[in-house]
């Protein structure tokens, strides 16, 4: 939460990036139930944290 | 043919704040100038097919000329009864696969009447702790005693605007 103390920035830092990775993987499963494909990007890509696969561009 | 068109101006309030109330830019008030001419463009007498709405939730703040060029002027007070209320944070429980007890609703009813909570409000306070439960593990009990906490502590519209009409007078 936002009023939430942490006792370092690293902890902060730490709570942050563990919320955010915990939410992609729960978007990724939620496209996955509706059946759509998609695939989690890595090095800090500039065009987003999924990249969702259509049939057309394959 | 009998077709209508409707145009929708939501934030009203964005460019349309009363003029002797802010420091606004000269951009925004030319703006404000050319939707009031635009719309005296409009015979509400002659035509009926094309509809303007102007929507904002901060009414008293809209420049009276503007308010003056809309022939209705209508207010909505979302109020939920019991039942209703208990479906809308049901459904805001479903991500995180919790279910609000018929007596815990009653509570949380009881805190959105007393502090003039808003269903936006409501929204905003799940959205939170939705992105909460990412980093906890919430168990029921924790979600109950949480959700109680936060509907007595976080943000209201109502108490903001009561609080800035008792400022003003």
């Amino acid at each position: 939460m936002a009023n939430q103390e942490f006792e370092s920035d690293e902890d902060q830092m730490i709570y942050k990036l563990t919320g955010h990775k915990n939410l992609i993987g729960w978007v990724i499963k939620q496209l996955e139930k509706e059946g759509i494909e998609c695939q989690r990007t890595t090095g800090n890509d500039p065009n987003g944290d999924i990249l969702y696969l259509k049939e057309e561009d394959e | 043919m009998n077709q209508r068109f409707f145009l929708v101006l939501d934030e009203l309030d964005a460019f349309c704040m009363s003029r002797n109330r802010t420091q606004e830019h000269d951009a925004i008030r030319r703006a404000m100038t050319t939707l009031m001419l635009e719309l005296d463009k409009f015979k509400p007498s002659t035509t009926q097919k094309f509809l303007i709405f102007g929507i904002t939730n901060v009414p008293e703040l809209i420049d009276t000329a503007v308010v003056r060029r809309f022939s209705v002027k209508r207010s909505v007070e979302a109020k939920f009864s019991l039942e209703l209320f208990e479906n809308f944070i049901n459904y805001l429980n479903k991500p995180m696969q919790y279910t609000t007890s018929r007596e815990k609703a009653e509570k949380l009813f009881s805190i959105y009447h007393q502090r003039l909570l808003t269903p936006g409000d409501i929204k905003s306070i799940y959205k939170n702790l939705f992105l909460d439960s990412f980093n906890n593990n919430f168990s029921k009990d924790d979600l109950d005693k949480k959700i109680v906490d936060l509907f007595e502590k976080e943000f209201s519209t109502g108490e903001h605007l009561q609080k800035s009409k008792e400022l003003a007078s």
